[in-house]
């Protein structure tokens, strides 16, 4: 009687074999009209976040144009300045977006395309969860396009930025547009597994914001093919590599539901 | 934290009963210490974490419910605030002849938890509990078997991913009395919802073909233990293996599209532990020796998840849980990837007065790299009932780079003198001292805790204390870390009110252990049961 109890037990939970899920090898992937931004939250005292950072950069090998990385330098005491730095990263619009976002448990951290993933209390996502979340995200086809346009003034360093936002289709709620400035390729120490660069390459720094850190809002209801402007002028800082910046401009919902709708960049 | 007790009259042959455990934090900035940068000091100032568990019993039922109140709470993420309230837990149980019907939110495990534990530890806001029924079925008087199905509890949600499994167990009496056996197993099984599977393949499928493993709906584990104990010894023994599982591992490299490397991807590999504990007792001398190996030992609700979200085992410590500050200021959580671990305790106490104690502890991983060492010693000398000295010395070798994940800090080497001493004035009135150093060239440096401790049984206590960097290597300045503590005890509450000024470290709870960031400010307490 017990030897038979004990088999039915194991062979209710082991007898069925699995149909395991096929997993088709992606490859590096053709540039489509969606794209998909991630937010990721480092620090250059955090050692973990530079494989974070590796992961990002390996992800834009495989999407290209599609998808947008920016790492905000807000991580609490890992985003201190060490004592060999030049430049301190934070920004105090840094830190209201990791407030606006939500702080994770632990780091590496980003948030992609600023879309709950179901049945996931946070937006802020570890390292395991982006390739999954950019690959369904990138499938999705846009409702609005941003045509994005900048002119720089070299001698004054002024920067102007003109966004027209023109939905594909009827939208009734409320949106709003978040630009962004970033740098690539600034020099500076970073604390890694393998101890201190002090010439790492911090990629895709976040600089400033051209709108309010929860976007300016364009409306609450869009008619499909009916422009939604947006102008704004910024003066550069003379420490920031014009040649090395991006405008990073993106629609997006706002309240409980966050999610970027379109994003597009822009080079000085 | 406090408590109270009022039995409620019993009517109509049912009874309520129940508890309150309630705690309200304030927060003060204190940059000099690391106390800031969370909503929590910026701007919220204050939060408070509340539990009221409710109990009914009649007409053969037990039925149970709890309202958890969570406003600002930094328990779920030291760096983050968390708010919400509603229905912990509720629960119907009925015993009907031989069969044991539970439903709702069940704590539970499997053997010694190593591939089911449904728990709860509230400092660290863990609530593992299973949503789901169990069924148990008494066989004879000695032999017992179950089932459960369900899905593993977050916060005021669940898990998507369902557990379901079973055990058998028994105890037999050897007809001489010469030995006792009480043998089980266990099974329990995982599948993964569509969502997570569905992301999991999304990820794999982005990564290069050399890094590309396949993946499962369904893990099973199941595990196998007995304890047999034989005069003055007791042997527990138990093993269990898990199929392969989709996981993270933060630590194995990875290949890249644009031809770098990095550290972490997705694993798909099968687990196993062996966990055994022997022990004697008698004639004043206690001797238990603990091995224990674990690979791949992980069990979660899904990949995703991280630190201790979402675990569906628990896997036991293999080192001595210290009560003292400075002793316990590094502490070790098992390391589910993968460790071997041998603990020695050895207790003797030649006469009443007198007891000694000795632990040792001895940690690597699976390449037999050191993670942890630890040596500890206790001598207890009491005085009739008037007073009681107690003293050792412990020496730790604590891997900080594992252990909190801190890569590139060296060893933490520490050597720590202490002593307890318990003056008892009369019955009601005991003055206690607590004396401790902390020598160490790691870390934040060395260490001197002093601790005193006045009590006027059962209803008050006041306790002062000062954690002190007497060589400090993070900070300029040697930096004082006071606690002021009053415990107010009326028959079954219990109040607390204490100012606290705590270090960044390591909190275990449970054998659970997360890093905690320093904590400057107040804190209330109360619980109460009744």
């Amino acid at each position: 009687m017990r030897l038979y109890l004990l088999i039915v037990l194991v062979f209710s939970l082991a007898a069925c074999e699995e149909n395991a899920p096929d997993i088709p090898p992606l490859g590096p992937q053709e540039v489509g009209e969606r794209r998909i931004l991630i937010e990721e939250f480092t620090g250059v005292r955090c050692p973990n976040c530079p494989d974070g950072s590796a992961e990002i950069e390996n992800l834009v090998a495989l999407y290209g144009d599609a998808l947008v990385p920016i790492s905000i330098h807000s991580s609490g005491n890992f985003a201190i300045p060490l004592p060999d730095s030049k430049y301190d990263f934070r920004t105090e619009t840094g830190d209201q977006l990791l407030d606006f976002l939500g702080q994770p448990r632990g780091y590496p951290a980003a948030v992609v395309n600023r879309t709950l993933p179901e049945g996931e209390p946070s937006l802020q996502q570890g390292q395991a969860a982006w390739a999954g979340l950019i690959e369904r995200a990138v499938a999705e086809e846009p409702i609005v396009a941003i045509n994005l346009s900048i002119d720089f003034d070299e001698a004054v360093r002024e920067l102007s930025v003109t966004a027209r936002v023109v939905p594909s289709q009827t939208i009734d709620e409320s949106l709003r547009l978040s630009v962004m400035l970033v740098e690539d390729h600034v020099v500076d120490p970073q604390i890694t597994q393998d101890g201190i660069i002090d010439e790492y390459d911090h990629r895709h720094v976040f600089r400033a914001m051209l709108t309010n850190t929860e976007g300016n809002p364009l409306g609450d209801s869009f008619s499909a093919g009916k422009t939604v402007p947006f102008d704004e002028s910024f003066s550069l800082p003379d420490a920031w590599v014009a040649a090395n910046c991006e405008v990073v401009a993106f629609v997006h919902k706002v309240g409980e539901n966050k999610d970027i709708l379109q994003v597009t960049t822009a080079h000085l | 934290m406090g408590s109270a007790t009022l039995g409620l009259a019993q009517e109509n042959g049912g009874s309520l009963s129940g508890s309150l455990q309630a705690q309200a934090k304030f927060f003060q900035t204190d940059t000099l210490i690391g106390a800031f940068g969370t909503p929590q000091y910026d701007h919220e100032l204050y939060g408070a974490d509340s539990w009221l568990d409710l109990n009914y019993n009649n007409w053969g039922f037990d039925f149970g419910i709890r309202f958890d109140v969570f406003n600002n709470s930094n328990l779920l993420n030291p760096q983050s605030s968390y708010t919400d309230q509603g229905i912990g837990r509720w629960y119907v149980h009925k015993k009907v002849d031989k069969l044991d019907i539970s439903g709702g939110y069940l704590y539970d495990q499997v053997g010694s938890g190593i591939i089911f534990r449904a728990y709860q530890e509230r400092p660290l806001l863990i609530d593992n509990a299973l949503y789901g029924v169990r069924l148990a079925y008494d066989i004879n008087p000695d032999w017992q078997i179950k089932g459960f199905t369900g899905k593993q509890k977050r916060q005021f949600d669940t898990y998507d991913a369902i557990i379901k499994g079973g055990s058998i167990e028994g105890f037999y009496a050897d007809t001489t009395g010469r030995f006792t056996i009480a043998p089980g197993f266990g099974a329990v099984a995982r599948t993964f919802d569509d969502e997570t599977v569905s992301q999991v393949v999304s990820a794999i499928s982005t990564y290069t073909p050399v890094d590309s493993i396949g993946a499962n709906y369904n893990t099973y584990s199941f595990t196998l233990y007995n304890t047999l104990t034989m005069g003055n010894f007791s042997w527990y023994v138990e093993g269990a293996f898990k199929s392969a599982e989709t996981m993270f591992n933060p630590f194995i490299e990875k290949s890249n599209w644009n031809g770098t490397t990095s550290r972490g991807k997705l694993i798909n590999q099968a687990g196993n532990i062996i966990y055994t504990s022997l022990s004697y007792a008698g004639n004043g001398l206690g001797i238990t020796i603990e091995g224990k190996r674990n690979e791949n030992m992980g069990y979660r609700t899904t990949p995703f998840a991280t630190l201790n979200e979402g675990t569906i085992n628990f896997l036991p410590p293999m080192s001595r849980i210290n009560t003292y500050r400075l002793t316990a200021r590094y502490a070790v959580a098992a390391q589910e990837l993968g460790e071997q671990a041998v603990q020695l305790d050895v207790s003797y106490a030649p006469s009443r007065k007198l007891r000694f104690n000795a632990n040792l502890s001895v940690i690597d991983d699976l390449d037999g790299n050191k993670l942890y060492r630890e040596l500890f010693t206790e001598v207890t000398y009491k005085y009739k009932r008037k007073w009681q000295l107690t003293g050792g010395l412990q020496l730790q070798n604590y891997n900080q780079e594992v252990y909190e994940g801190k890569p590139g800090v060296p060893f933490v080497n520490t050597v720590t003198p202490y002593a307890e001493y318990l003056y008892k004035f009369d019955r009601r009135r005991s003055l206690r001292f607590e004396g401790q150093y902390m020598n160490t060239k790691q870390d934040f440096g060395s260490w001197l805790f002093g601790l005193a401790e006045f009590s006027i049984a059962p209803t008050w206590t006041f306790t002062i204390s000062d954690m002190y960097n007497v060589d400090p290597k993070k900070t300029e300045k040697a930096i004082h870390y006071p606690r002021f503590d009053i415990y107010y005890t009326h028959k079954a509450n219990r109040f607390s009110l204490s100012y606290v000024k705590q270090v960044e470290g390591v909190v275990c709870s449970g054998g659970v252990c997360r890093l905690e960031p320093a904590f400057s400010g107040v804190q209330f307490g109360v619980s109460s049961t009744f």
